[in-house]
């Protein structure tokens, strides 16, 4: 998949292969939803071009239906309709017969493990299992690109859990999967390849360990009472009570630390190690518009 | 057209969940079929027909006022994909705009259908109708009712940019043509310039087609004119849906 559009995104241009999960991440408005409505052949780019498995998402978009599977923000199932005529429904019209429809229903069924509520309307399932249900649907089909927008928002640990394993699962089938969320921890555990979008634009774009290195430092932050010592540390900085003084090697390191502050342990009442992670990288490339 | 038939049992499906449409299909006009008849004894007698008791008016024209009413179920089934937010999913299937457009009319023709035969039924083994005509003519009349339905509706959603809008559209639209196209008074009671505009709504020729097979014995030569008339609003309606219908826009379920 490649794509290049401009307007509400600007100059965005992004690759990504199949079996591979491409997080998106950005604050609210950064353009998040536009970009999956765009690359799902959903919205015409005024300008640039998309290109999803080959075929340009906007000029060729009927070649492509039946190979991407969409679940939006918002529930799309019919409450209605069971749980299995759901599935059913999307499996077929998106061309499963007989065995094959059967196959993907029943697997999703347990994968999802809504099995049990298989003959449920949607209408009364809970927010999370209404949610799988949604996700399912998107899914039943195979299809090659699976654009997963903000899937688990309001979902619990558990239901989180299962549509992680669900989303690595597809990848490792071979189909290219494009996540948005604002749940960091859930990148770092599909181990995806990052882009942050900020204001319509890509502003940083890698690995996760990638973006931390390039993006965000471990830190040892130790607490004081009263005044506050000055050490000589490259990069140490002060945060109210909190000397923060950046490290590569955190274990080493808070030897030197103690050393630095020996003559003021009297007054030193805390010591943490603030480990480098997603969440900071992020923080620091929207903050600083990807320079760290 | 497996696609197609798809979504029409979708939506029949859906009528079963939820039925209650369904009792203005068939119990709402049997009670007005009932409860009219004496009122129109007069208005046959009138019409030259000295023999009818009212309801060989009633039936046909209750009939079409009725099959028009089922217009809500396909505005209702189409802007309920966008409500649900499953018309993304519908656009992103490999289904093609007349399938939509099919499946989507198909449970509203069905319905047209069974309502009109059960009301001439209900007609015959009830309160005495005897039908004088071609039930070959008859039963043609009903089928070409029903797509004449069904595709208004579908211009309907194709024209309409929410459920409010088309709701609105569809009560006003049907309620003049029934007035107007004499399916509650006869338009040959009407003043001549009523007379004139009765027939540039499908519901006058489909009251008439009715009434001649009932009332005038015709066959189903005789009403080629009536079905050629409805078939022609049929074509219209057809011709708008499939011009105008937004498959790939996201349309409001309510405003």
């Amino acid at each position: 998949m490649s794509f290049n559009a401009c307007d509400a995104l600007t100059g965005v241009t992004l690759n990504a292969d199949r079996g591979e999960v491409l997080a998106v991440i950005g604050p609210n408005g950064a353009g998040k939803t536009t970009l999956i409505s765009i690359v799902a052949g959903l919205l015409a780019p005024s300008s640039g071009c998309t290109r999803v498995l080959g075929l340009d998402a906007t000029g060729e978009s009927k070649a492509l239906r039946g190979r991407i599977g969409l679940a939006g923000q918002d529930i799309a199932v019919y409450p209605a309709h069971t749980v299995e005529e759901n599935l059913r429904f999307f499996g077929s019209l998106n061309g499963l017969r007989r065995r094959e429809l059967t196959g993907a229903v029943e697997e999703l069924l347990e994968v999802l493990q809504l099995g049990d509520l298989r003959k449920k309307r949607a209408a009364i399932l809970s927010g999370g299992q209404r949610r799988r249900l949604h996700v399912g649907c998107a899914l039943v089909y195979r299809p090659d690109v699976v654009m997963l927008d903000e899937p688990t928002a309001g979902a619990d640990p558990e239901t989180r859990q299962q549509l992680l394993r669900i989303v690595c699962q597809q990848a490792s089938r071979g189909s290219l999967v494009v996540y948005t969320t604002h749940y960091l921890a859930e990148v770092e555990e599909l181990r995806a390849r990052v882009a942050v979008l900020a204001h319509g634009r890509i502003v940083a774009e890698g690995t996760v360990d990638r973006l931390i290195a390039d993006h965000a430092a471990s830190e040892l932050a130790l607490r004081f009472e009263g005044a506050l010592p000055t050490v000589d540390w490259p990069g140490a900085r002060v945060l109210a009570d909190t000397l923060l003084l950046p490290t590569s090697n955190p274990t080493t390191d808070i030897v030197h630390a103690l050393e630095a502050v020996a003559e003021h342990r009297e007054q030193l009442c805390g010591l943490e190690i603030i480990r480098a992670d997603l969440e900071r990288a992020y923080f620091n490339i929207v903050t600083d518009g990807g320079c760290s | 057209m497996t696609r197609a038939l798809l979504l029409s049992r979708h939506d029949a499906a859906w009528l079963c969940r939820e039925p209650a449409p369904l009792v203005t299909v068939l119990i709402t006009p049997a009670l007005l079929v009932l409860f009219i008849k004496p009122l129109y004894a007069d208005a046959v007698t009138r019409l030259g027909y000295l023999h009818g008791d009212g309801v060989q008016l009633a039936v046909p024209g209750v009939a079409v006022m009725f099959s028009f009413f089922l217009i809500g179920l396909v505005t209702d089934s189409y802007f309920r994909e966008h409500g649900l937010q499953t018309w993304q999913r519908l656009r992103l299937s490999p289904v093609r705009t007349w399938e939509v457009l099919l499946g989507k009319s198909t449970l509203c023709s069905a319905l047209s259908v069974t309502q009109t035969a059960f009301l001439f039924a209900l007609g015959w083994t009830v309160v005495g109708l005897h039908i004088t005509g071609s039930i070959l003519a008859l039963a043609t009349m009903a089928l070409a009712l029903a797509a004449c339905v069904s595709s208004f509706a579908l211009a309907l959603c194709a024209v309409s940019a929410s459920r409010r809008q088309a709701f609105a559209a569809e009560r006003v639209v049907t309620l003049t043509w029934t007035l107007v196209g004499g399916a509650l008074v006869p338009t040959d009671l009407m003043p001549a310039l009523v007379q004139w505009i009765a027939k540039a709504t499908p519901v006058y020729w489909a009251v008439n087609g009715f009434r001649q097979v009932v009332l005038d014995g015709a066959a189903l030569t005789d009403i080629l004119p009536c079905l050629a008339a409805v078939l022609a609003f049929t074509a219209v309606f057809t011709a708008v849906a499939l011009w105008r219908f937004p498959m790939d826009q996201e349309r409001l379920h309510w405003t």
